[in-house]
């Protein structure tokens, strides 16, 4: 999953950024609201965390432009202003969450987490597909009860395309949720990502194929009957 | 406690009925003199009555013999009695020798009064009357007439006069309370208004005022005074409210710094090395730094109003305060001129100059275009002093947010550990001295920070 946070402060942006990586997501930062609107209408993000008093455009009129231009990623509003009135401007305005300055890691964690599976419309934060199960809390899976040795970008790779069974994602997408906007992505480390993936998923439980191959077109996460 | 509607009325009606004790014990003792008068005045009367009665006929006058005057001198007793009344009593002394005779319905002798006087005294049979006496002649042929009568009728006269009097005096009583209850009423109904809307005054009220409206003249200065009160109550509160609204809000970023920080380094410890507690002393520094300014705000505003002035050298001040930020300004190129007119004495509190100055100047110093120049100087339109340095990042817009507490530039904020409050320090010692900042872009983006009087 990858996500973008846009935060003037730059100790808390680091810090908050920094969970969220360890967490497993991919993070992208920008540290006023002309950038954040720039790479939030450049980027596929799964979740966006905005502050509303940011220099350059403030929070509310980069969320309003976003919805304005269509775009429905989900936005956590991230900010000291909470009041009632402030939540309910910022909801209004096309916020999904709203989350009020100081607050706790675990519970931002979460929020981010449930933005990025109400966007596959999964409410569950275990994903199955046939006997493959994935942990998106632990950032674990296991297939037919065998637990799976995953990297944190084949767990990445294999979270994106378990939340979506069935649908068939370009290598660019899949770059999308596995780099931030710093790396330099070599051209194989999807292929050579999606190869480990096979073999780790081919190995355990049932063993039968879920990733498959569509030329031309990219993969298509299934258990094939 | 007594009540002061209650304490009026108290007041009022013993007023009123001492009054009308005093009129009335005047007309009773008035009206039972008069009584009294009559009533004297008809026993000489009688007296007189009882003597002509005697002289005209002849049936025993005195020094005619007979019992030695034994019979009254009109003739007998009888008659008198039926010519005077059956309930007048009358008694004759002859004055030579102890004859006396006295009317039938007299069993003891009456008193012998002083002459004209007339006495109040009560028969053996219980009877109350008034007597009176009057001589006759002197010598041998001499007499000393007393006559009486019962006072009942006086005094039944006095027990109705009484009876009347009362009966008003409770009528009036009932009217003066009814009366003094509705002028206290009125007259009180101000004050009541007040104390109204002075119950109603709590923590959310305070921007209300008492309405002077109609009030007579006595409330009209302790209502104007309680409306001043009420005005530096709000604005106490609103500072108070304002003071930790800021703060909680201002606070909140540097908290959630540490907080996020912290949770992190727990979370997965190999985070929590030397860098994340650097950053934690970085947000705790600023923090503390946010407390001290606020809290040096709020000291500047109370401290206002006692404060006194001295004088002392303006040059040296700002020399002094540019020191403190001159090798800021040395490492961006920024230099500084400070004008002749500014070698003038100010008076004023020295402390607080300190603080104005320091601020226009540690903003030139850091915000001036690098490589420019700062000028001090007296300025344009009788300013008290004026620095003046380029901002070419600095906009109009931005003029209107300036003073503002915890604004900062775009420029300036998320990556800087500045607070925000530099100038809303120095704008409120510039108030505090009955001075006002005023900030002003001049031709070639030159930002203007004039301090001028009120």
């Amino acid at each position: 999953m990858r996500v973008l946070v846009v935060e003037d402060s730059a100790r808390l942006r680091a810090a908050v950024a920094k969970a969220l990586r360890r967490s497993g997501y991919v993070v992208d930062e920008a540290d006023n609201g002309e950038d954040g609107l720039w790479q939030a209408r450049e980027f596929a993000y799964d979740a966006v965390v905005l502050d509303l008093m940011l220099p350059k455009i403030d929070g509310l009129e980069v969320l309003a432009t976003l919805r304005n231009e269509e775009n429905r990623t989900p936005v956590l509003l991230l900010t000291a202003r909470n009041t009632v009135e402030d939540r309910v401007a910022g909801l209004r305005s096309g916020a999904d969450d709203y989350l009020g300055k100081p607050f706790a890691l675990e519970e931002l964690l979460a929020r981010v987490d449930v933005m990025c599976r109400r966007q596959f419309d999964h409410p569950s934060t275990l994903v199955r597909v046939g006997d493959l199960e994935v942990d998106t809390v632990r950032k674990t899976a296991t297939r037919g009860g065998d637990p799976l040795d995953l990297t944190a970008r084949e767990y990445r790779l294999l979270e994106v395309l378990a939340f979506q069974p069935g649908k068939v994602m370009s290598r660019t997408e899949m770059e999308t949720h596995l780099y931030d906007e710093l790396s330099s992505p070599m051209s194989n480390v999807v292929d050579a990502t999606v190869y480990q993936l096979r073999r780790k998923l081919g190995a355990a439980g049932s063993g039968t194929p879920l990733i498959h191959t569509r030329r031309g077109q990219g993969y298509l996460f299934e258990e094939l009957s | 406690m007594k009540s002061i509607r209650r304490r009026l009325t108290g007041w009022f009606l013993t007023g009123l009925a001492v009054l009308w004790l005093g009129a009335s014990a005047s007309v009773y003792w008035s009206y039972r003199s008069g009584l009294m008068a009559g009533m004297e005045s008809e026993l000489q009367t009688l007296c007189r009555q009882v003597r002509s009665s005697g002289n005209a006929g002849g049936g025993g006058g005195p020094g005619r013999g007979g019992q030695g005057w034994g019979g009254p001198p009109g003739g007998s007793e009888q008659e008198l009695t039926e010519v005077l009344g059956s309930e007048v009593y009358w008694q004759i002394w002859q004055l030579a020798g102890d004859g006396t005779t006295r009317s039938p319905n007299l069993s003891e002798d009456l008193p012998q009064t002083d002459e004209g006087r007339a006495k109040l005294i009560t028969l053996k049979d219980g009877t109350k009357v008034m007597t009176t006496g009057h001589q006759y002649g002197m010598g041998r042929g001499g007499q000393f007439v007393s006559v009486a009568r019962p006072i009942e009728e006086v005094n039944a006269k006095l027990a109705q006069v009484l009876g009347t009097l009362v009966l008003t005096g409770l009528g009036i009583a009932v009217v003066a309370w009814l009366w003094v209850r509705f002028v206290v009423n009125d007259g009180l109904a101000p004050l009541r208004r007040i104390a109204d809307e002075m119950e109603k005054i709590d923590i959310a009220s305070l921007h209300d005022r008492f309405d002077d409206r109609g009030l007579p003249v006595e409330l009209q200065p302790i209502v104007s005074r309680l409306n001043e009160l009420m005005a530096r109550m709000e604005g106490s509160f609103t500072r108070e409210r304002r003071f930790s609204a800021d703060l909680a809000h201002e606070m909140r970023t540097p908290i959630a710094e540490a907080k996020t920080i912290a949770e992190t380094a727990v979370k997965w410890p190999d985070e929590g090395g030397p860098d994340a507690w650097k950053d934690v002393v970085a947000s705790v520094e600023r923090m503390e730094s946010i407390v001290q300014s606020m809290l040096q705000l709020a000291r500047i505003e109370r401290e206002a109003p006692q404060k006194k002035g001295t004088l002392f050298p303006l040059r040296r001040l700002i020399e002094e305060r540019w020191a403190d930020h001159a090798s800021l300004a040395a490492s961006r190129g920024v230099s500084i001129r400070i004008a002749a007119s500014m070698e003038q004495s100010l008076e004023g509190d020295r402390a607080w100059w300190g603080h104005l100055l320091g601020n226009l100047l540690g903003n030139a110093a850091e915000y001036a275009d690098e490589g420019s120049e700062v000028i001090v100087t007296e300025g344009e339109d009788q300013a008290i002093v004026s620095v003046l340095n380029q901002a070419s990042g600095l906009d109009e817009n931005a003029l209107t947010h300036l003073f503002e507490r915890f604004w900062r530039a775009d420029q300036v904020r998320g990556e800087s550990e500045h607070s925000g409050l530099g100038l809303a320090l120095a704008q409120a010692c510039a108030e505090a001295m009955g001075l006002r900042i005023e900030a002003l872009i001049r031709p070639n983006s030159i930002l203007e920070m004039r301090v001028v009087r009120q």
